[in-house]
């Protein structure tokens, strides 16, 4: 135990310099390979027994298991500076003009990946675990909140779930006020010169003002459309009054819960100027609905909306993400509003509010169930627009610049701006060694016996680093994926605001699409040319490594890497095959008792799934006791909605596959169509798939589970090959199909063919 | 201006000054020599022992013949044992023997006998000149009489047996022409086999400063032998009564034991006076030095090194260990100042010094073009350097070779130019242009590890293919060429004077580390008995390190007093001269209290500290070395840390100084290694092991001392790189504790 006298305290931070100071100086000291490989080798078993003992809860004391964790990072970092200084100084050198760009754009590239592991280290060292704070019992005390739906072109819908589920909110009603900031319905677009568009946005203009009237609901549109997002926010300031602003997406639908779970830290904290929650969404974004994965895999932003914001939130530098966030007022008008001048305006207001010191808080639970992209072009177009303007950011707002954040805000900051470099990184990544293979560009100058000391340690270091920080909201390789197939495009956007910094333009991302058939995204064409490319490699490879013998070790290190890229290739052709949607509210897994009415009698059942469209029902009742349904009959469904502490009642209709030669049949189970026959059953049914946060942090839960590195990489490979062969059959049979399709012992083997690869 | 010519215009200026022409003295009469016949196995004449193979269509090997200017070559014969492949075609299959571009010999191939055959060739003695001369053989080789065939074919081979054949020459003695300036064609490497010196001295009871003087004159003698083991006996001059029937320089110098090699007769004036003829001790009145015949073997010289002083004889001595250019061109000279080089830390021929480059024309190299596609052993370019011999630098640090080169056209793309590093394959370069090859700067890495300490060799060797080469097609191979300019470049990487020791090796390579500073300043004998013997093999051991480093040390102290300054020693002696202190950080104690290391087991962990290298069981008994082994042990001294102790021991002078005798010659010399080294009169049979404490010698900075201790103790660099990470992780773990009470009071410390 360390007793600490008062003065003690600098003399921490000075030894703690001297030491950081030491361990870099000596780092960087070069030795000789065995001397290396044995420090190499010890430590990476050093971090597979700390990483045991860490999972495993063999520490009692809370002390020893952050020890252990530190001790744990800090030997990924060492092992990662090792290999930073060798790579430096010892495997660099002029060849020729071509490879020395190549060797350069590669070393770039792997600085970058080196600065952002270091960063990652140090922003989740200790990830802050904030619970709510109660509010106080007296609601006279609570703040008023006003609460911003920002839209612009969305399904109305689609905003009616999120409205209503803002209506439901468990606040006193005089306390907050609700408002739908219509930028599809503003001056600028009603009378939009091309009449068309003038005409739709009068209507769109007209039934969202019934619409808010109806819920009782303040409708906002302002003149002109400017600064997006941020401007319509703005423009809304003025209008509005509460102490606190909850700003949702349109597709945000919030938990009855949220203000309960998020107000008490500003009672708590009066320079606190935000409150942000998981973005929780109940669709798969597009690769996990094309992968299949999104019932088993974490999901792709869970990396930083479980553990990153936290990791942050320690530093003091978690940052707005644009909804399911709370603010204060008093401190965002102190800055003029939301800032305006990059596309992420949320972090670019974080940043602004931090430098002029007030606080802000991550509080992990997930109070708002959003919807993610449909396609990947609109996944993809979303990324794009982050990574913009996380790029503008660090050009114009530079965190390293700004003078009253404190240096660990800066680096939180610098990881989450500079981390959106990737794109560059991986292009790079995918393109080096072809860069050798093919052209024999000499871009690494090492041995097999020096890339094993230095490279692979370094890299697992990497990986169990990796594991130990996000093993349980990301598999692996995952990562890979999801950057390679963003990077393509991304890196397009990155390097056009880098020439032009006011080139980024806000885009709204499309939700609530649905895809009626399967499809190969219009984006597969420059994924078809990297295949080739890597498989052309590898074929050049073979030959190079009998031409080559003296260059052979160098052959197989780059092939691996090859390989690598060639699975991460097969895996993103996989998620390319869009698959079809037909929702366009994605149907909740929940088991909840029920009662169905049918013909006056009552079948007591359960309901396992449910949307704001309908339901899945299986009935208690054995199969001689079961009703016999019609599609189309009229029936009724009761449940306790123990969020409103009181029966709810569904007015539905039988759907389909209920019938048997057009008689009635007895069923088991059923799916029913819901016919609310009043605003307060619509609400009520809100609140029932959308109010209860706990059920959000249960499916989380559900997901959120490790994985080992090996079995996620085999089980993510086996996915995507799976469905990269399904991808190339219906780039291939299809047409064929189309035009033998006359021909039945081919059409036959089609069938086949099909039906072995579904 | 390089070191060595800088050294000539000194020398030059102070001869030049100080030289005096004496009075007309007799000349050396004309007197019969009887003449003597010499062999010499093959194998001696070449760089190494090796068997010739030739292979190919066409093959050639060559070799010198070195002829010293003091022979008059008679007959001489080759005798010559060679093996052919019994598939060669007898009528067109040949082997040519050329001395000197002509040829002499023309043997033809036929299938061997399986015990070879046996060829004596006669060498007109006509061309056998004093210098080197070329001895080529040629193999013209083929398997079939008519038709194509296969140019390289494995069954086209001839094997010279080298150890059989032998060069058989007779030849008499040329009488000593009485100039200085003949010095170098007197003390020749030409000679064949060794060279033994007699230095005398002229008072019973040797002192200090004729120590000096021998070593001087001993490495004067080395140097001009270069690498040909120089032997030299101590004997005092013997006084006889003057026989006045013929005029002599030296008329009450005993001489009979004299006869048969050459003399220097090193003394102060008054101490040579009684031996020599008073117009020549007139002459004696500065620095001196003088050459003649010996009265009774006009075919061996006596020098007199001399001066009015012990000052004036040491600058004698040191300007005859500078001489090293054809002058003065007469018997004698006086030399009334010396003024010596202040040459840097490793100086040494050809050095190369880290983080320099060095153009190949700075070590000697010169344009030079390679030809064909025969296997030739002088078909090669050969860059020579030195490294200083404690470099130390990581791993991973390169030495680069810079190189400018072009190739002809029509060369196969299979065409190389192979580059061996001290005969080890290092690196091809490709010459596969059909149009020709220009290489400008073309980069090749060696690791700097990979060189030995002292002199490397770099060979570039072409392997050059015409690009027509089918079967009956007509090859061109004069388009085979490579040009290698001497404007490449070697650049060495930054690095330390950093090494382990003790490590006889670098002793033997080196004379490390008495040759760091090479004036020997830093450089201490220790004479431990005054017997001739033992001085005389303090001298040879002084003689072979100047013939290391190919310069004097004129600076090097040599006493039969121990020196008290802090520096490197070596003590010469039996050992039971030796004072018992010597014994206190030697690995291996002679005597009556003696100490023994006895090797068990070579330790796998080579990078344990340097005590743990290998399991040694260690004991104390009484022991001696026997009569017939000599020994070396080198330790750090005792008395002054970071200094090297490097003894010569036996049991008595006698064998010390066969024992030195055998050291220097270069089977012996070459095989010095470890921390004991332990040999007999056989040249073969160097036993050397590692045992005592380690320690290091030289400076280094911070980062390069971490990266050695590091490099060499892994075990401790990864415990404290442990630890400091410990601390490191224990101390933030403090402080982001510190941090989240102070800026998140309210959160509470669930994980």
């Amino acid at each position: 135990m360390i007793s600490i006298r008062k003065g003690m305290p600098d003399s921490f931070r000075i030894a703690w310099a001297t030491t950081l100071a030491f361990t870099v100086f000596f780092a960087s000291v070069a030795v000789d390979l065995r001397a290396q490989a044995l420090m190499a080798a010890i430590f990476l078993t050093a971090m597979l027994t700390l990483r045991y003992a860490h999972e495993q809860h063999l520490p009692a004391s809370l002390r020893l298991k952050n020890f252990i964790r530190i001790l744990f990072l800090l030997i990924g970092a060492f092992l990662t500076l090792r290999y930073f200084f060798w790579r430096t100084f010892n495997t660099i050198s002029y060849h020729d003009l071509f490879s020395f760009a190549a060797a350069l754009a590669l070393y770039t590239a792997e600085i970058y990946g080196i600065v952002i592991y270091l960063l990652s280290i140090f922003v989740n060292a200790k990830p802050l675990y904030r619970d709510p704070i109660p509010l106080p019992e007296n609601p006279g005390l609570w703040p008023t909140v006003d609460i911003l739906i920002p839209s612009y072109n969305e399904n109305p819908a689609l905003l009616e779930n999120t409205l209503l589920a803002a209506t439901q909110i468990r606040y006193p009603r005089e306390k907050f006020n609700i408002y739908l900031l219509d930028d599809g319905g503003t001056e600028q677009k009603r009378f939009d010169p091309d009449t068309d568009k003038a005409l739709s946005a009068q209507q769109r203009h007209t039934s969202l003002q019934e619409l808010c009237e109806r819920f009782g609901i303040y409708y906002l549109a302002r003149k002109k459309n400017e600064h997006a997002k941020a401007g319509n926010i703005n423009a809304a300031l003025p209008h509005t009054g509460g102490e606190l602003i909850l700003i949702l997406d349109a597709d945000h639908v919030p938990t009855v819960d949220i203000l309960e779970q998020t107000v008490g830290w500003f009672l708590r904290d009066p320079k606190l100027f935000l409150v942000q929650t998981p973005h929780f969404f109940v669709s798969p974004d597009p690769i996990e609905k094309n992968l299949g994965t999104y019932q088993r895999v974490p999901s792709e932003s869970e990396m930083f909306y479980t553990v990153i914001q936290r990791g942050l939130d320690f530093w003091n530098a978690s940052f707005f993400c644009g909804s399911a966030a709370v603010m204060r007022r008093s401190h965002l008008e102190e800055i003029g509003g939301i800032s305006t001048s990059t596309v992420t305006e949320d972090a670019e207001t974080s940043i602004a509010l931090h430098n002029s010191g007030y606080n802000s808080a991550y509080l992990r639970r997930p109070v708002t169930a959003g919807l993610q992209p449909e396609t990947f072009n609109g996944f993809v177009k979303q990324r794009a627009r982050w990574a913009q303007g996380m790029v503008q950011i660090l050009m114009s707002q530079n965190p390293m610049r700004q003078k009253n954040l404190r240096v660990w805000q800066k680096l939180g900051y610098l990881s989450s701006s500079f981390f959106w470099f990737f794109s560059y990184a991986r292009v790079i990544f995918i393109l080096a060694p072809s860069a050798y293979l093919l052209f024999g560009l000499k871009i690494y100058d090492a041995n097999l016996q020096e890339f094993s000391a230095y490279a692979l340690p370094h890299i697992a270091g990497c990986f169990l680093v990796s594991n130990l920080l996000f093993g349980k909201v990301r598999w692996a390789f995952v990562s890979e994926l999801y950057e390679t197939m963003q990077s393509l495009f991304s890196l397009k956007g990155i390097t056009r605001v880098l020439l032009n910094p006011a080139s980024a333009q806000f885009n709204v991302t499309s939700k609530g699409e649905r895809l009626e058939s399967d499809f190969i995204s219009s984006s597969a064409g420059p994924f078809y040319a990297l295949l080739l490319i890597a498989v052309a490699s590898l074929i050049a490879g073979i030959y190079r490594y009998h031409a080559f013998p003296a260059e052979r070790d160098v052959i197989l290190i780059t092939a691996a890497w090859e390989i690598f890229n060639l699975f991460i290739m097969i895996g993103a052709l996989g998620a390319l095959l869009e698959r079809r949607q037909q929702r366009a509210t994605p149907r909740v897994a929940v088991d909840m008792e029920a009662e169905l009415l049918v013909s006056k009698e009552i079948f007591p059942c359960r309901i396992h799934d449910i949307s704001m469209g309908g339901a899945g029902i299986s009935l208690s009742t054995s199969d001689i006791d079961a009703p016999c349904l019609e599609k189309g009959m009229h029936v009724i469904l009761v449940t306790h909605n123990h969020l409103l502490n009181k029966p709810t009642t569904f007015h539905a209709r039988a759907a389909s596959g209920t019938t048997e030669h057009g008689k009635p049949r007895k069923v088991s189970t059923v799916g029913v169509t819901f016919e609310p026959r009043s605003l307060a059953e619509r609400a009520e049914t809100v609140v029932l798939i959308y109010g209860d946060s706990e059920r959000w942090r249960r499916h989380l839960a559900s997901r959120n589970k490790p994985r080992g590195i090996v079995s996620g990489a085999f089980a993510l490979l086996k996915t995507g090959t799976v469905q990269a062969i399904r991808h190339m059959a219906m780039l291939f049979l299809a047409p064929a199909k189309n035009i033998y399709r006359r021909r039945s012992w081919l059409k036959r083997a089609l069938s086949l063919s099909q039906a072995y690869f579904r | 201006m390089n070191i060595g010519a800088r050294l000539r215009n000194i020398i030059a200026c102070c001869l030049a000054f100080g030289i005096s022409w004496p009075a007309q003295l007799p000349a050396a009469e004309e007197t019969a020599v009887p003449a003597r016949t010499q062999e010499i196995i093959l194998a001696h004449l070449m760089p190494r022992d090796e068997q010739i193979i030739l292979r190919n269509m066409h093959a050639e090997y060559a070799m010198s013949i070195p002829v010293s200017a003091r022979m008059k070559v008679g007959k001489s014969t080759l005798r010559l044992k060679y093996t052919s492949s019994i598939a060669l075609a007898a009528p067109r299959s040949q082997l040519r023997i050329s001395l000197n571009d002509r040829v002499i010999a023309q043997i033809p191939l036929a299938p061997a006998k399986s015990e070879g055959n046996l060829a004596d060739i006669d060498l007109p003695h006509e061309l056998l000149t004093p210098g080197y001369n070329s001895l080529k053989f040629s193999a013209m080789q083929h398997y079939t009489l008519q038709g194509c065939e296969n140019p390289f074919s494995p069954e086209l081979w001839t094997q010279i047996n080298t150890i059989d054949s032998k060069l058989i020459l007779t030849s008499t003695s040329q009488p000593v022409p009485e100039r200085l300036s003949e010095l170098p064609t007197l003390i020749d490497r030409k000679s064949w086999g060794d060279y033994e010196l007699n230095i005398i001295t002229a008072t019973k009871q040797p002192r200090d400063p004729q120590l000096k003087w021998g070593g001087l004159i001993a490495q004067a003698a080395a140097l001009r032998l270069d690498y040909v083991p120089l032997r030299v006996r101590h004997t005092v001059a013997g006084y006889k009564e003057s026989t006045p029937a013929k005029q002599s320089r030296f008329p009450h110098l005993e001489q009979s034991s004299l006869t048969g090699r050459d003399s220097v007769l090193v003394g102060t004036k008054a101490e040579l006076s009684p031996y020599l003829d008073k117009s020549l001790s007139d002459d004696i009145s500065g620095s001196y030095l003088a050459i003649f015949p010996l009265d009774e073997d006009p075919a061996h010289f006596v020098m007199i090194v001399s001066g009015k002083d012990d000052a004036e004889v040491t600058r004698a001595a040191t300007t005859l260990a500078y001489m090293n250019f054809n002058l003065p061109a007469s018997s004698s000279t006086k030399i009334v100042d010396l003024k010596t080089p202040a040459l840097p830390p490793y100086t040494a021929k050809s050095v190369t010094h880290e983080n320099r480059t060095y153009r190949f024309s700075d070590l000697g190299f010169e344009n030079t073009v390679l030809k064909g596609m025969a296997s030739n052993n002088t078909n090669k370019a050969k860059l020579e350097f030195w490294v200083p011999p404690d470099l130390f630098s990581a791993q991973n640090s390169d030495a680069v070779l810079s190189l400018h080169l072009a190739s002809g056209s029509g060369l196969r793309p299979d065409s190389v130019l192979n580059i061996m590093l001290n005969d080890r394959f290092e690196r091809a370069i490709p010459l596969n242009d059909p149009s020709g090859t220009v290489y400008r700067n073309y980069k090749v890495m060696i690791p700097i590890r990979s060189f030995k300490p002292g002199r490397n060799t770099i060979d570039f060797e072409p392997s050059m293919m015409p690009l027509v080469s089918k079967d009956c097609e007509i090859i061109q191979e004069q388009n085979l060429l490579t040009t290698l300019f001497s404007d490449s470049t070697l650049s060495m990487p930054q690095a330390a004077h950093h090494v382990r020791m003790p490590d006889l090796s670098l002793f033997s390579k080196t004379a490390f580390p008495y040759t760091v500073q090479p004036d020997g300043s830093d450089l201490a004998i220790h004479v431990a008995d005054q017997d001739s013997d033992t001085i005389a093999a303090a001298w040879m051991l002084a003689a072979k390190m100047a013939q290391l480093m190919k310069f004097p040390q004129p600076q090097s102290e040599i006493s039969f007093k121990a020196s008290q300054d802090s520096k490197n020693l070596i003590l010469v002696g039996p050992y039971s001269k030796f004072d018992p202190r010597v014994w206190k950080a030697a690995p291996l104690v002679l005597g009556a209290q003696g100490k023994t290391p006895y090797f068990v087991q070579e330790n796998p962990e080579g990078d344990e500290p340097f005590a743990a290298h290998a399991a040694i069981a260690q004991t104390s008994q009484a022991q001696g070395l026997g009569n017939g082994h000599t020994a070396a042990l080198q330790f750090e001294s005792p008395e002054h840390a970071g200094k090297t102790v490097l003894v010569f021991t036996a049991t008595n002078a006698q064998q010390l100084n066969r024992g030195i005798r055998t050291l220097i010659q270069p089977a012996t010399w070459n095989s010095l290694q470890g921390s004991i080294a332990l040999w007999t009169d056989d040249e073969r049979s160097m036993q050397w092991q590692m045992a005592g404490e380690e320690y290091h010698v030289g400076e280094i900075g911070l980062i390069t001392r971490l990266e050695y201790y590091f490099s060499n103790y892994p075990v401790y660099w990864i415990i404290g790189m442990i630890v400091l990470i410990a601390v490191f992780a224990l101390l933030t773990v403090y402080l982001l504790a510190r941090f989240k009470r102070k800026h998140h009071p309210h959160v509470g410390n669930i994980d």
